[in-house]
């Protein structure tokens, strides 16, 4: 993430909500980012066990922290396929002839 | 009826023999007045009284009667009898009034497409044409339908050869007519030979009583049969004996291409429908088994080929050719289903697609007339340089279709619901199959021409040149029908049921 | 003629059309476009208050159509038809094109007449519209969009054809009986109908249509299209087929499947367009399970759908107004120049994946509680996977590329104040859907079945969503850290359209030429021939193909020959 933080030379034109904003894009924002779903994970596994499915509601597979991990395995599933699907499906721009360019 | 009220009696008494007879005198006689002009007068007031004696026979058959016409006072089986009945009668109609549209359209069609020489020669030729196509249709006897069919043939090679003024290659399309028409008539009559040998007369009333008799008669029966299915079937463009026609329409002047394509193709497939269901019985085996293995497949083979066909042809009238093959697809599949829905459907289809392809054949041939023009990549924007010819063309082509709303899709929609009445599932997609196919082609068509810009001479934009009156009255005039048909088909519904009926229980046959 | 005008709400809208397509003052059709969804919605309101006198048939040609048929299924279709309209008519005010403004009042009009529809055949009627007049907004999207719309047209005209086909077998087994109810598969016009729906609503293998020409149309026509004509084909699959298990796994896969091609795409309006099929699955599985707690899932998660998928479209729309584009490898770093979209962009992703408070959270746990209800355990666990998909390609991807990322550097104007209030009034509805005091509550008055009883906010089910939501993220921060978090590339995916714009394609090109090769081939052999053996008269007579042009007829002849053996011999086996 270290290239992102070239700070652009035209930063003068930017929205005045945007400048209490601006925060956003901080180096420092962006390293501990991830802290925001960890805390987040911690907290919520735990409210787990205050809060289980109720009884004969549950998947058979449910068990501790199930969803967490479900959401975590799809969810990187999901990204580290698009390596390999891009190689297979992607195709230059005019591939159709019909031009994708739009800009 | 009050409107017969004000018939003259002998317009209706002997409206039979006049059909056929005031045409084809004067038709002799137009060929060799002086001035063009007064042919094209005298063709007009023939085919008006023609139609009018038609319409005037519709209604009488509509009343509940039917008319027996001996000819020269001979009682048949001696004498030729003309049968006037709920199956040939709407044909007669379609064929006098669509001379009528013709001959209105023809006034600057012709002077545009025919040398000034031939003119009057052309219009009694057609005149003549017309004679022989209300004859074989009028007729009640075998032979005489032989000699109508070979005058209406005759006067229609002679008609699309005229068309070698525009192009050379009418000639070699009326050569290959000529040679494929002649085959056709020729297996036709050797087929009514045989009959003849069966039967020992020519009347068909007379034939069909001792054929059902004889339970379907012995082997000369048959053959006669098979030589009179190809026979008509050539004359009718059923696939594959098709190939006299592409040529013929494309390259005959569009007045005739016109005339050919809404009445010459309709009445052949009429004297099959006489043929098969009132000489012939379905119920004899032979004829059964012909109807469902040759005709029905033919039919479906062709409306698929045909359609394909269409859709690579590069000349807008190829393309209309073609698709008038696979129409006569539907119509056989109509008549090899067999039962009184489909022979309904088929029968309405038969009009209704001489209403259709009428309005669309005037509308190219309008086309050429202004801008000389009949490759579909050249109708680029005519709906902004001829606006009201391709509405009518676009009107025309929705109902070839089948959109709701127009007569297409009633005849389609009949067809469709009696092919699956009768269990046919799998006719009913070849319906579907084809109607999209013919999307295809007609939306080729229409998109070219709605959505492309009018082509540029000289830096300037091809001017604006609405057709003619007279070309856009009968065009308007069949898109026109062919909208109220789709709004409401009562009286086509009505004429298609009694021609079935007739078909199936030979009531007047 | 104005009772008739007066049934139907949809028709109000349809004539609203027709009067803007003749009207040259862009001030009024806009005050019009805005009109005319507000009074349809209050003469939907006026309707539910006795449904049984809003009914309205008419008969043509001895066919009974009913016009009007008003339900409580049909009625909060209606109510979100009319609400996306209001908001379409804000979100296009700042633009000056009659065909836009008055195809998108046809085409509402007749997605809204469609659903009221209490027939097939007036169904089909309205079916069509909806896909012609929806076609301009497809072809306003400028030169290339034409093809595409070409497409999107042919696929619709045939969608309506199967239907009609569908319908009218359906109704000959059915003695006449045309009624736009209950269907099931049982008889083959059933089948027929399903694939009719299949194709509008984008089953898979169908779908390729909603990726091939959303993206390509006009900002507003793209936002226009994703409200109405899925949804009118979902509410006819909800009328024709609930609780038909087949459904059941066509919307599971459908929930699937899209996730895979959306994280791969670089067109943004393309990854919604994957987006919104997916949304779709959840629903058609819905119906496929049909219990009542389902169909009420389906019915106020269309409400939360048409509301959150318009706020996306809309906010990747006035980005591409800004800056020409939505491709995601251009853009990056917005929020600098564009904050309130960026926050209405932020509230509509966190809609779709169903963050607490917002609206999917009260909607898509209803349909996903109905499988848990059912034991569909599978179909569970595909749901929950294309749920935290639905976090990677619309609550994180679209968002992030767009706004956050590598900066662009692209400075531009925030949206223009119509857009905004429009994003805005888009925002507050998804927000409001899931108010805890009285929001979802609201919402949930208008189902169909507002007898069944389900309570969101309880405890676990926050704390579940809350950890798949949170292990999204964790992942996506985990794998941009350790990056392996794909960048964007510009390219075209392939997708099942490929069969027929590519395959298909080649295949009838190959075809011909092979065709033109054959038959040239053939005319050179039938050539050689003829002019061996007949050399010498060759050259007597012709000089230039006179007899060439007489040979042709020797192929017809020896056809007719061989038609006329084939017929006598069709005749002989007869009689054995």
């Amino acid at each position: 993430m270290a290239k992102h933080e070239n700070a652009p030379a035209n930063d003068e034109d930017i929205h005045p909500l945007s400048r209490k904003l601006l925060f956003l894009g901080d180096h420092k924002f962006i390293d501990n980012f991830i802290w925001l779903p960890i805390i987040g994970l911690v907290i919520t596994v735990m409210a787990g066990f205050i809060y289980p499915f109720p009884e004969g509601y549950a998947a058979p597979w449910d068990f501790f922290a199930s969803w967490a991990i479900l959401g975590f395995i799809a969810y990187s599933f999901v990204v580290l396929s698009a390596g390999p699907l891009f190689k297979l499906l992607a195709r230059d721009e005019s591939y159709y002839g019909e031009g994708g360019d739009d800009d | 009826m009050d409107i017969l009220s004000a018939y003259p009696a002998w317009l209706i008494t002997h409206g039979a023999a006049l059909l056929v007879v005031l045409p084809l005198l004067l038709g002799a006689i137009t060929a060799i007045l002086p001035r063009e002009r007064l042919a094209w007068i005298v063709t007009l007031i023939v085919t008006l009284i023609c139609t009018a004696a038609a319409f005037g026979l519709l209604l009488t058959i509509f009343g509940g009667e039917t008319q027996l016409y001996k000819m020269g006072g001979w009682d048949p089986p001696h004498g030729i009898s003309y049968v006037i009945d709920g199956l040939n009668t709407p044909v007669l109609l379609l064929i006098s009034a669509m001379a009528v549209l013709c001959t209105i359209y023809g006034l600057p069609s012709v002077a545009a497409e025919v040398e000034p020489k031939k003119r009057a020669p052309f219009y009694g030729a057609f005149l003549i044409g017309v004679a022989g196509l209300l004859g074989m249709v009028a007729t009640g006897d075998a032979f005489n339908v032989f000699v109508f069919l070979e005058v209406s043939s005759i006067s229609t090679y002679v008609l699309v050869a005229m068309g070698a003024s525009r192009d050379r290659r009418a000639l070699t399309a009326a050569y290959r007519y000529l040679i494929l028409g002649s085959i056709g008539a020729t297996f036709f009559v050797i087929g009514v030979g045989f009959l003849y040998m069966e039967t020992g007369t020519l009347n068909m009333a007379d034939m069909a009583r001792i054929l059902s008799d004889l339970g379907g008669g012995s082997r000369a029966a048959l053959i006669g049969f098979g030589f009179i299915i190809i026979g008509l079937g050539l004359k009718l463009a059923m696939f594959p004996l098709h190939m006299w026609l592409p040529g013929a329409y494309a390259y005959a002047p569009s007045f005739v291409t016109v005339f050919l394509a809404s009445t010459a193709t309709k009445a052949a497939l009429y004297l099959m429908l006489r043929f098969t269901f009132t000489v012939f019985d379905p119920s004899f085996e032979y004829v059964g088994t012909v109807l469902t293995y040759v005709i029905i497949s033919m039919a479906v083979l062709g409306m698929l080929l045909a359609s394909l066909q269409a859709i690579f042809q590069t000349d807008a009238r190829r393309t209309l050719a073609f698709s008038s093959i696979a129409q006569v697809g539907y119509m056989l599949l109509g008549v090899g289903i067999g039962t009184a829905a489909s022979l309904s459907a088929g029968y309405l289809h038969l009009i209704n697609h001489a209403i259709i392809k009428g309005a669309l054949f005037f509308a190219v041939g309008a086309f050429w007339y202004r801008y000389g023009i009949t490759r579909v990549e050249d109708f680029r924007g005519l709906s902004k340089m001829m606006p009201w010819t391709m509405g009518a063309f676009t009107i025309g082509g929705l109902s070839l279709i089948g959109v709701p709303f127009t007569a297409g899709f009633v005849s389609k929609y009949n067809l469709a619901s009696a092919a699956a009445s009768n269990g046919w599932w799998w006719a009913v997609g070849v319906i579907m199959a084809t109607s999209v196919l013919a999307i295809i082609y007609i939306g080729r068509i229409l998109l070219i021409a709605y959505f492309q810009d009018p082509p540029e001479v000289d830096g300037k934009v091809v001017a604006k040149k609405e057709a003619p009156l007279m070309m856009l009255i009968p065009m308007w005039g069949l898109a026109i029908l062919s909208v109220v048909i789709g709004l409401n088909a009562y009286w086509m519904d009505r004429a298609a049921d009694g021609a079935a009926q007739v078909l199936l229980l030979g009531v007047g046959g | 003629m104005i009772d008739m005008i007066l049934s139907n709400p949809g028709f109000i809208i349809i004539l609203a059309g027709v009067v803007c397509a003749l009207l040259p003052v862009s001030q009024i059709r806009k005050a019009i476009l805005l009109i005319a969804p507000i009074f349809a919605g209050y003469m939907i309101y006026t309707a539910t208050k006795d449904m049984e006198a809003a009914r309205f048939a008419v008969s043509v040609g001895g066919q009974e159509l009913t016009l009007m048929r008003m339900d409580r299924l049909a009625m909060i279709w209606g109510y979100v038809f009319c609400l996306a309209g209001v908001l379409n008519a804000i979100y296009g005010f700042h633009e000056k094109c009659k065909i836009t403004d008055s195809s998108a009042l046809i085409y509402m009009g007749a997605a809204v007449s469609g659903v009221f529809a209490g027939d097939f055949l007036t169904l089909f009627i309205f079916w069509e519209m909806a896909a012609i007049s929806s076609v301009m907004l497809v072809w306003k999207g400028g030169e290339k969009s034409f093809p595409a719309g070409i497409r999107y047209l042919a696929i619709h005209v045939l969608s309506g054809v199967l239907l009609l086909a569908g319908a009218v077998m359906y109704g000959r087994a059915n003695g006449g009986d045309f009624t736009f109810g209950y269907v099931g598969l049982e008889n083959p016009g059933g089948c027929l109908l399903l694939i009719a729906m299949g194709i509008k609503c984008g089953f898979p293998f169908l779908h390729n249509w909603i990726q091939d020409a959303y993206p390509k149309a006009s900002i507003t026509g793209t936002v226009i299209l994703s409200a109405f004509t899925t949804k009118l084909a979902l509410y006819a699959l909800a009328r024709a087929f609930p609780g038909t298990d087949l459904l059941i796994y066509i919307g599971a896969i459908m929930t699937c499947f899209p996730v895979f091609f959306a994280v791969i795409e670089n067109d943004l309006r393309r990854v919604l367009s994957y987006s919104l099929n997916n949304q779709l699955g959840f629903m058609v599985c819905g119906i496929g399970l049909g219990s009542e707690l389902a169909m009420n899932g389906v019915a106020a998660h269309l409400a939360a759908d048409v509301i959150f998928k318009g706020l996306l479209f809309m906010s990747m729309g006035a980005v591409m107004f800004r800056t020409g584009t939505a491709k995601a490898s251009e853009l990056g770093g917005l929020f600098r120049s564009m904050p309130y979209t960026t926050i209405f962009c932020l509230i509509g992703a966190g809609s779709i994946a169903a963050f607490p408070l917002l609206s999917a959270f009260v909607t898509k746990s209803m349909i996903i509680t109905a499988a848990l209800y059912e034991h569909e355990w599978i179909v569970l666990a595909m749901l929950l996977f294309a749920s935290a998909g639905v976090m990677e390609h619309s609550g994180i991807k679209v968002p992030y590329f767009t706004f956050f990322s590598h900066d662009s550097g692209k400075r531009v104007k925030e949206a223009p104040v119509n857009m905004l209030v429009a994003m805005g009034l888009a925002s507050i509805l998804c927000i409001f859907f899931a108010w805890p005091w009285g929001g979802y509550q609201f919402l949930y008055s208008l189902l169909p079945n507002p007898e069944v009883h389900y309570s969101p906010y309880t405890g676990n089910h926050v704390v579940t969503q809350m950890q798949l939501l949170f292990a999204a993220m964790f992942a996506f921060a985990l794998l941009k850290r350790i990056g392996v978090y794909p960048d964007e590339k510009r390219a075209e995916i392939l997708d099942f359209d490929w069969t027929y714009r590519r395959l298909g394609k080649n295949i009838a090109i190959w075809i011909d030429a092979m065709w033109t090769r054959l038959s040239a081939n053939v005319g050179r052999l039938r050539k050689r021939f003829i002019d061996s053996a007949s050399d010498k008269i060759y050259h007597m007579f012709s000089p230039a193909g006179a007899l060439s042009s007489a040979a042709p007829s020797g192929l017809p002849a020896v056809l007719t020959g061989s038609m006329l053996v084939l017929t006598l011999f069709v005749i002989y086996l007869s009689r054995l």
